[in-house]
């Protein structure tokens, strides 16, 4: 084929020119380590990245809550450990206080440490995190959570609700717990039925704890009272149900025993022993009555029952024995309540934890995935920059010699 | 003798004219347009004698150019597709370095947005963490805006490439139609004008790549022709071209025919079937093709995005405890009167999406013709294709497009239009460059939820309430409402009561999709049913204005009779970052383009781009090829080959030297002749 001299130069400079653009965008590949600098280079892996870089941004936002809850948990954690000790503390001081031995001025001593236990308790209580909010607080934050009311038992300002924190895809973690919760509630199943002696009572009866019989008798969870009438000599007692208007009696007067059981209803007796005097009174509530949820409350009848002066009256003894039988039951099953509390925050820094593997697992291989999408694979790059390298060099030589070939070279002027 | 003479004489005029030729196409050799050329000679006619015919020498006929007709026209056409998609291809580039890296840009601006509701849920009264979640709000803002400046650059720099292209079309048209006349001029002599032919020529290489056109070779010269048959030059007429705003969006320009140069009758705008190839139609094609869908794509994803956060954020309540407003703004569908209106046209024509969440993405022309009493008709102009069709305005019980024909848009119109006006309806146009931050303010991010459902503390039973969720037109009554189970005496289930007066309770059980409604009496005494075994969730709507409407809750477990279950206000609630975790979960909401997330949806733009900018580079490259070949085939034919030359430059030199030597032995003969007499 005839060929234009022009195009000999053309097409070599063409071929030279379209090496050289070659070269330079695997430089670039080479130099800045990046496969992908805009969606033309690979489209389907630009559209797998912005996915990629996406789920991994996501990934990592959900490990950093995972960290933020895992310090909310574990805070509150520490904190209810301390709240079960201070607890427990009281709870020895009120065994303490049930010997008959001591005197007025002992069961004062044992008031005042009481009450340096009751205070860490609302200290505790009131224990807020790094930032300066309240753990036990629910959605509010302003006000302090728990605040002394005058006679005895505490204020809640918070609310019921409950922090949820994002730590997967699908699933949401509760951080904190209500103070409502905690301190101001009990477990409606496990926990005792609470019995107390009237403060009017004249008589020395003392009144001990609950024995369940039979756990599915609607009675057990309604209101009850023994009222005891008749003569010293012939005393009788009757057990009426007060949850309901009228009040229905169980069982009507029935000859008192010293300490055999008192039925009540078919599915709990109580015993009641010493002798009370005619018109005194006994009630069994339920543990979630409102009256003995506060676990405050319950230590402040303590203490006041305690710094009440009983020397020298048979019926103040039985009245502080009632008043510490019931405190004892109540804080007993307040105690219930924090270790099961806690016990489902350890388990949430459970199942945290083991999201966290998780979670930097995904994120690993998403950012294995992502790099392998987006970084130059440098042997390639390599070997490709070499190939081409030596293609335009190919180029060069080749033009240089064919230009060499000319016909007037030979021609002799 | 003098016949010798004169033979050797035009042998020596030949070898001249052929070493000039060989001069000419020597430097000549790199003119771009220059056929080569060579000198054509011819035995003169010889004489009788008795002898027979003697002849007389050389005459040289013509001087000829190499032409081929068919490697030229192909060449020109295949350079027309050629500089078409070079075009299309280095704006496809632009378009795709604006895009950038995919780990980057709107894609992760989105992300970190999200990210810090995460945060703004983890903690809600921190005014630092809303900050900073504002100042990613603001971050994604300046990104959209700023694609939309460079969206806006690109048609700038579109319309400025498409009038010089035009003014160089009419440079070229006006240069080959006055090329016709002189080569019509000079070639009454009876010899082809070569030179000026080569110009022409080249003047048609030159305006095809601009334009794609059909050359048409007639007694009168090259007839020049627009794809759709327009005329750019007929004989010695030429006829011009001009741009004008474009009538379904303003801010391009488009291509019209003006006729005669000077003319003052209105333009025919061309569409992309006549602009087919060269420069112009690569512009047209890319604007058509890729700049307006990928503006409108990612126009959709903005307004898709500011509708999904406006519309969870009025669904929650700000540091303030105020209802929460929209956190940005952006601008509606933009309608655009055409330009070719009738003037006594009044009619405003608006329009409105039906559903900012998903809008839609093509856009529309709504056009009126007066036949048969009066047609609107809206038109799909990305796809072509008729949307719907009315012959009566229409109101809020009869709106346009109909449901049936439903493109996510309603659309109105007022006053008096004129057969032939058109509306151009452009629904997310507006987006990237009105994309803004509606507040300055941190506390306006609406963390927290306006309602809070509780359990009673002192309940007995394990029955577990969630906290609540309201859904847009809510209202939570500042009294609390407290629920109050009672277990069935017969049986497992229970009933709930105590809902607002006059309310209507939906309960929804698992896996279910039929409620069951109540209509709670004037009195709140109605019972509500409750099964323990299924659980379920409870949906308290109201008319009453004030009281408790679209709040709902899921139940779960066995209540005991007598527990107790509150909704109420949510108030100071300043810890309560439910709401910010509905916002950061939209991350994953499907609700754009029906199933799609905002990610996916931008990975989609991502991925139509870069597939556009590859597939260009692609034909850009084959395309390439296809000229080198035919470039080569035809200076095969049309180019100068220097050593050719070279032989020719010796031929000819040896033709002058052996012609002098038939003139020397001449002279030899006559002096022999001579010498006879001495």
């Amino acid at each position: 084929m005839r060929i234009a001299t022009s195009q000999l130069y053309s097409s070599s400079v063409a071929t030279m020119e379209n090496q050289q653009s070659q070269i330079l965008q695997v430089e670039q590949a080479i130099s800045s380590g990046v496969a992908i600098t805009n969606p033309a280079d690979n489209p389907l892996g630009a559209a797998q990245a912005v996915q990629l870089s996406a789920t991994s941004a996501t990934l990592s936002q959900y490990s950093t809550n995972q960290s933020t809850a895992l310090t909310s948990l574990q805070l509150e954690d520490s904190t209810l450990s301390s709240v079960t000790g201070t607890l427990q503390s009281i709870n020895s001081l009120m065994q303490e206080a049930m010997n008959g031995s001591l005197s007025d001025s002992d069961r004062q001593a044992i008031a005042k440490q009481m009450e340096g236990d009751r205070n860490q308790l609302m200290t505790l209580a009131n224990t807020t995190d790094g930032a300066g909010n309240y753990l036990f607080s629910g959605f509010q934050s302003t006000s302090q959570v728990f605040t002394n009311k005058s006679g005895g038992g505490v204020d809640y300002n918070g609310d019921a609700g409950q922090r949820l924190v994002q730590v997967s895809g699908s699933r949401q973690i509760a951080v904190g717990d209500s103070g409502a919760s905690v301190f101001m509630s009990v477990l409606s199943v496990g926990s005792s039925a609470v019995s107390a002696g009237d403060a009017q009572n004249t008589g020395t009866g003392t009144i001990g704890g609950v024995t369940v019989t039979d756990p599915t008798q609607p009675t057990n969870s309604d209101n009850l009272k023994i009222t005891f009438s008749g003569t010293a000599d012939s005393l009788t007692y009757t057990v009426t149900d007060t949850s309901a208007s009228p009040n229905t009696n169980l069982t009507t007067d029935q000859p008192y025993t010293d300490g055999s059981p008192i039925s009540l209803g078919s599915g709990m007796n109580v015993t009641i022993s010493g002798t009370p005097a005619s018109g005194d009174k006994f009630t069994v509530t339920p543990a979630t009555a409102a009256a003995n949820t506060s676990v405050f409350q319950s230590i402040d009848n303590v203490i006041s029952a305690l710094q009440s002066p009983t020397t020298g009256s048979a019926a103040a003894n039985a009245t502080l024995t009632n008043a510490l039988t019931t405190g004892m039951t109540q804080l007993g099953n307040s105690l219930s309540n924090v270790i099961t509390v806690q016990a489902s925050v350890g388990g949430r820094e459970q199942e945290l934890q083991a999201l966290q593997t998780m979670t930097s697992t995904n994120s690993l291989q998403v950012t294995t995935s992502l790099d392998n999408l987006t970084s130059t694979d440098m042997t390639a790059a390599i070997s490709q920059y070499t190939q081409l390298s030596n293609a335009l060099t190919a180029s060069q030589k080749s033009f240089a010699a064919t230009q060499n070939l000319s016909l007037f070279q030979y021609i002799n002027p | 003798m003098s016949n010798i003479f004169s033979i050797g004489l035009s042998g020596l005029q030949a070898a001249q004219i052929g070493i000039a030729t060989a001069g000419q196409n020597i430097s000549n050799s790199s003119t771009a347009g220059y056929d080569v050329e060579s000198a054509v000679f011819a035995e003169s006619s010889g004489q009788y004698t008795s002898s027979g015919y003697i002849g007389s020498g050389v005459t040289t006929a013509t001087v000829q150019r190499a032409y081929s007709q068919y490697l030229t026209t192909a060449l020109n056409n295949a350079q027309s597709s050629s500089s078409a998609i070079t075009a299309s291809y280095t704006l496809a580039t632009q378009l795709s370095n604006l895009v950038g890296s995919p780990t980057s840009g709107i894609a992760s601006a989105i992300t970190s947005f999200f990210s810090g509701l995460q945060d703004v849920s983890n903690s809600p009264d921190s005014a630092a963490v809303r900050q900073t979640a504002l100042s990613d709000a603001q971050t994604l803002a300046d990104q959209i805006n700023t694609a939309g400046q460079q969206y806006d650059a690109m048609r700038q720099s579109v319309n400025t490439q498409l009038t010089n292209a035009v003014s160089q079309i009419n440079t070229y048209s006006q240069q080959i139609a006055q090329l016709n006349t002189q080569i019509a001029t000079a070639s009454a002599s009876g010899q082809p004008p070569n030179q000026l032919l080569d110009q022409r020529d080249q003047a048609v290489s030159n305006l095809s790549q601009l334009v794609g056109v059909q050359v048409v070779q007639n007694s009168s010269g090259y007839s020049v022709f627009l794809g759709n048959g327009q005329p750019l030059v007929v004989g010695t007429q030429n006829y011009s071209l001009a741009t004008q705003p474009s009538s379904s969006n303003p801010s391009e320009l488009t291509v019209a025919w003006q006729g005669l140069p000077g003319s003052t009758a209105t333009a025919q705008p061309l569409g992309a079937a006549a602009l087919q190839g060269g420069t112009v139609g690569g512009l047209v094609s890319f604007v058509q093709d890729t700049l307006d869908p990928a503006e409108s794509q990612l126009g959709a994803i903005a307004t898709s995005f500011a509708a999904q956060v406006n519309q969870q954020n009025a669904l929650g309540q700000t540091l303030g405890g105020d209802p929460g407003g929209a956190l940005f703004t952006v601008g509606g569908p933009v309608v655009t009167a055409s330009l070719n209106n009738n003037p006594s046209s009044n009619a405003t024509v608006s329009a409105t999406l039906t559903n900012a969440v998903s809008p839609p993405t093509d856009n529309y022309t709504l056009s009126y013709s007066s036949d048969s009493g009066g047609t609107w008709t809206l038109t799909d102009t990305t796809t072509n294709k008729p949307v719907a069709k009315t012959s009566t305005p229409p109101s809020d019980s009869n709106p346009f497009p109909p449901p049936s024909d439903d493109i996510g848009l309603s659309i109105t119109w007022a006053g008096t239009m004129n057969d032939g006006d058109s509306f151009a309806i452009q629904p997310t146009a507006g987006a990237l460059d009105s994309f803004a931050v509606a507040t300055s303010d941190p506390s306006a991010i609406a963390a927290a939820s306006p309602v809070l459902v509780a359990a009673g503390t002192s309940n007995t039973g394990s029955a577990t309430v969630t906290q609540g969720t309201v859904s847009s037109g809510y209202t939570v009554s500042s009294t609390q409402t407290t629920l109050s189970y009672t277990a069935s005496t017969s049986g497992t289930g229970g009933t709930l009561t105590g809902f607002p007066a006059n309310s209507t309770v939906q309960v929804t059980v698992p896996g279910s999709s039929t409620p069951a409604t109540y209509t709670i009496a004037a009195d709140g005494s109605t019972p509500v049913n409750y099964d323990p075994s299924t659980g379920a969730t409870i949906t308290i709507t109201s008319s009453t204005a004030g009281d408790t409407n679209n709040v709902s809750f899921t139940m779960t477990g066995t209540p005991a009779s007598g527990d107790t279950f509150v909704i109420g206000q949510n108030t100071s609630a300043a810890q309560d970052g439910r709401n910010a975790l509905a916002l950061a979960n939209l991350t994953s909401s499907t609700s754009f383009a029906g199933s799609q997330t905002l990610t996916n949806a931008y990975s989609n733009y991502v991925n139509s781009i870069g597939n556009t900018a590859s597939q260009l580079q692609a034909s850009s490259t084959s395309q390439t090829s296809l000229v080198t070949q035919l470039t080569s085939q035809q200076q095969s034919v049309q180019g100068v080959n220097l050593d050719e030359e070279a032989a020719n430059l010796l031929q000819y030199q040896q033709l002058y030297q052996a012609n002098s030597k038939v003139i020397q032995t001449a002279a030899s003969l006559f002096q022999t002749l001579i010498g006879i007499f001495q």
